[in-house]
């Protein structure tokens, strides 16, 4: 990984016709952040702000009116491997175990056979689903089933790692649970994170910065420098001073 | 075991099957049905004993079912060889679908039965005739299937497919193709039975051998038995093809689990 800038995102718009016809939908106005390598940044903010728009654009599946955006300096056109976009509904193939789900990605790009295996198993362990390497994804819990769909991106070993409200549909324990992950996986491979959430604490608690959003149209209208020093332990953090300080500064920035 | 288990309805089924055929043999061995009416067991027996040796109207048994069973399988196994692709394509491509789903919908609503002259007319009265007609009725129901498979498949899940490096073409093939597997085997069931139905009602109207035949020709001289004997025949056959789809199913698609 080298290091410096990995993404920026420079003033982009986007727009969308409505469906009755009018004005159209101004989705995102003049959004600008950029991402250094190992950074882990957050987009909040109210639902329809723009934040999945924005990261389906980072992944090359849409395209901004205006503005650019930029991974390594390079012009994003289509998606590819070197974004890795973990879905909140995770999207795995249900005809293969989990271990071939792994391998899958790599398997159809070429990588040589040996090479795989030991990476999957490897990145299996690392997400904590080496005792079900042989199960499929029905045999799975929502939990168990993030973690693959997080070990079979984190395998491509991508520039960026785009998370579309990852845990938004897990319950509270199993939530905590992935962020605690989240977090170790961050400290053994370092990757650069653009992580999207409505749930103000996860973050603060796994980001190095939040970006806030309000909606119509969609624009960061603040941008928090966490500084909690890592590693970060979720019950130590939750109830420190400035966790607090700046949960509530979020809460009113979102507030209006 | 408990009321609710799925084992406790099977055993349902497997009584109430057995008290009907259990009052069947009852009445046979009390000797109060009509054998030209509703055979008893005994005349049934000796029927099918007759049948096995003797064949019927100079052809031999076997041959009665392997004619009814070539004309379902030629025309299922086309309709799927061609109904699939095309099904892809209407699913795949919102152009073609235009193009030609118009015709297939006209078509679908439409009783095969009602096209048995018309057939008649244009491929004559020989094999030709009967294989189209299994061959269109079970294309219909493939091309719907398929296409409604192709059409369910995740759009998040091919995206997804796109950021794992998978190129259009494997896309399609693996990703594509396995996620719509399930239609396609549901298809493949259900074109399998209408086949299968098909094959005896077109016989009925023309054919010089096969089960249809059988059944048609028996009615005529008033051999009620062997009638008997070719609708049971005709039955289990069905029951059969239908359980080793599923069975294939099955295995193919344990995958689906409960989710
Ligand atoms: N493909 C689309 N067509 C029309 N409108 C869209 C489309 N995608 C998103 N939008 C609209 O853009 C706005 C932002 O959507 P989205 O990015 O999904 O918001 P968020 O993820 O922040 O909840 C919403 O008002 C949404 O309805
Ligand atoms: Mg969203």
């Amino acid at each position: 990984m080298s290091g410096g800038v990995a993404l920026e995102v420079r003033g982009v718009g986007r727009s969308f016709a409505r469906a009755g016809g009018g004005e159209p939908l101004r989705a995102l106005d003049g959004v600008s952040f950029s991402i250094a390598t190992s950074e882990i940044v957050s987009l909040v903010g109210p639902s329809g702000c723009g934040k999945s728009t924005l990261l389906r654009m980072v992944a090359g599946f849409d395209s901004p009116d205006e503005g650019e955006l930029l991974l390594d300096g390079r012009r994003i056109a289509a998606p590819g491997q070197d974004r890795g976009v973990v879905f909140q509904q995770p999207q795995l193939y249900p005809w293969l175990n989990v271990i071939d789900n792994v391998s899958f990605g790599p398997r159809m790009r070429g990588v040589a056979r040996d090479r795989i295996s030991a990476n999957a198993e490897h990145y299996i362990r690392a997400v904590g689903l080496a005792r079900f390497e042989r199960h499929y994804p029905y045999q799975l819990s929502g939990g168990m089933r993030q973690r693959l769909q997080i070990a079979r991106v984190l395998i491509n070993e991508p520039r960026v790692l785009l998370m579309d409200e990852p845990f938004g549909a897990l319950d509270y324990q199993t939530r905590l649970g992935m962020q605690r992950l989240l977090l170790e996986l961050a400290a053994e491979y370092r990757p650069t994170v653009l992580f999207i959430t409505h749930d103000i604490e996860e973050a603060i608690f796994i980001s190095d910065r939040v970006h806030v959003m309000s909606a119509h149209p969609g624009r960061i209208i603040e941008t928090i420098d966490v500084g909690i020093p890592r590693p970060r332990v979720y019950d130590e953090v939750s109830a420190s001073a400035p966790f607090m300080a700046l949960k509530l500064k979020t809460l009113k920035l979102l507030a209006h | 075991m408990r009321t609710d288990s799925p084992g406790h309805y099977w055993l349902v089924s497997v009584a109430s099957v057995g008290v009907a055929l259990g009052a069947w043999l009852v009445a046979s061995w009390l000797g109060v049905l009509d054998p030209n009416r509703f055979p008893p067991a005994q005349t049934l027996a000796g029927s099918v004993a007759e049948l096995v040796q003797n064949g019927y109207s100079g052809k031999p048994f076997w041959m009665q079912i392997g004619a009814s069973m070539g004309r379902a399988l030629s025309g299922f196994v086309i309709a799927v060889l061609v109904g699939v692709p095309v099904g892809i394509l209407i699913g795949s491509s919102r152009l073609f679908d235009a193009i030609v789903s118009p015709f297939l919908t006209f078509l679908r609503p439409i009783p095969p039965i009602a096209l048995v002259p018309l057939f008649v007319f244009y491929f004559g009265i020989g094999e030709l005739s009967k294989v189209a007609l299994i061959f269109l009725t079970s294309f219909l129901y493939m091309t719907v299937n398929t296409a409604s498979g192709v059409r369910s498949v995740p759009e998040d899940l091919l995206l997804a497919s796109r950021s794992l490096g998978l190129t259009d073409r494997q896309i399609f093939f693996h990703v594509t193709i396995p996620a719509s597997a399930a239609a396609i085997l549901t298809g493949m069931r259900v074109s399998m039975t209408l086949s299968w139905a098909l094959v005896v009602a077109a016989e009925l109207i023309a054919a010089q051998v096969g089960l249809g035949f059988l059944i048609m020709d028996a009615t005529t001289f008033f051999r009620i038995p062997y009638v008997y004997v070719g609708i049971i025949t005709i039955g289990l056959i069905g029951l059969a093809l239908e359980g080793l789809l599923l069975l294939v199913e099955r295995r193919l698609l344990h995958w689906r689990g409960k989710q």
